[in-house]
């Protein structure tokens, strides 16, 4: 990959970092990309479960979020705008994939016993799994309670704006995710 | 004198593997993490998941292209 710009005004070749008046800097994205990645990234690397597929997803989703940072008007926080972003492009890309199998709601014995499953913690003795087993778990949960848990996890987002994003009203995201919280317990519980 | 010399050792043994037995269980009840929802555990998955360490340097490589290529455009548009 080309690690040499030229800036416009002047032509000459400027390494990546030691201008100050870059695009990154002088627009405020270089902030916005570093106060954000970590939620885009989480969510991208969740929501397809891969983390090769995740780094390429959350490169584009931050490019085309400058392609229209002129645009953003700040009608909703930058976060949200770019979960939007995110969202669409993650679905997009599981659209286009169909290779992944999943169980759905049309499996209707999982999710009855899902029901039925008693709130307990969740007591975790091995860390070093963990990400792989929250992956597998969430990978058998239908896309709406997946999405769903992972926005309601990030404490910066209201539940207002997990409504706004998942385009329901708040009480159904509370109703929404009481059922999700008990499908995760018992696809989670499944993955030992 | 040959039980009376191993009795001891044997005691000794027992208690040290009991020693052992009782600080695994220790450890394992200190080492434990509880999460009282799905969202916690995921939270506290998240904080624990950094983006890959070259990401940054190829979005900002990206945007510093599509930067220039916009104020090639303008240029262009300006006559300059």
């Amino acid at each position: 990959m080309e690690s040499v710009v030229r800036t416009g005004d002047t032509n000459q070749p400027a390494e990546l970092g030691t201008f100050q008046s870059t695009a990154w800097d002088k627009t405020g994205f270089g902030a916005v990309y570093s106060e954000h990645v970590s939620a885009i990234y989480y969510l991208a690397l969740r929501m397809l479960g891969n983390p090769d597929q995740a780094e390429d997803a959350t490169h584009d989703i931050f490019l085309r979020a400058f392609r229209n940072y002129g645009e953003f008007r700040g009608e909703s926080a930058v976060r949200t705008w770019l979960y939007r972003i995110a969202i669409n492009h993650c679905r997009n890309l599981l659209k286009s994939w169909h290779s992944r199998t999943m169980v759905t709601e049309s499996d209707p014995a999982f999710w009855e016993r899902a029901a039925t499953v008693p709130d307990t913690p969740f007591r975790i003795l091995e860390m070093k799994e963990l990400g792989q087993q929250i992956q597998r778990a969430l990978d058998m949960l239908p896309e709406e309670y997946r999405l769903l848990l992972l926005l309601v996890a990030d404490e910066k987002l209201s539940y207002e704006e997990v409504a706004d994003l998942t385009g329901q009203t708040t009480d159904a995201v509370r109703g929404k995710l009481h059922r999700a919280r008990k499908a995760f317990a018992a696809a989670f519980a499944s993955t030992h | 004198m040959e039980e009376n010399s191993q009795s001891p050792k044997t005691t000794r043994g027992t208690r040290q593997e009991q020693r052992l037995r009782q600080e695994e269980t220790a450890a394992q009840k200190t080492d434990a993490i509880e999460f009282q929802t799905a969202e916690e555990l995921i939270r506290h998955d998240a904080k624990s998941t950094s983006p890959p360490e070259g990401l940054e340097k190829r979005v900002k490589e990206s945007v510093e292209r599509e930067a220039a290529s916009k104020r090639r455009w303008w240029h262009r548009f300006l006559g300059r």
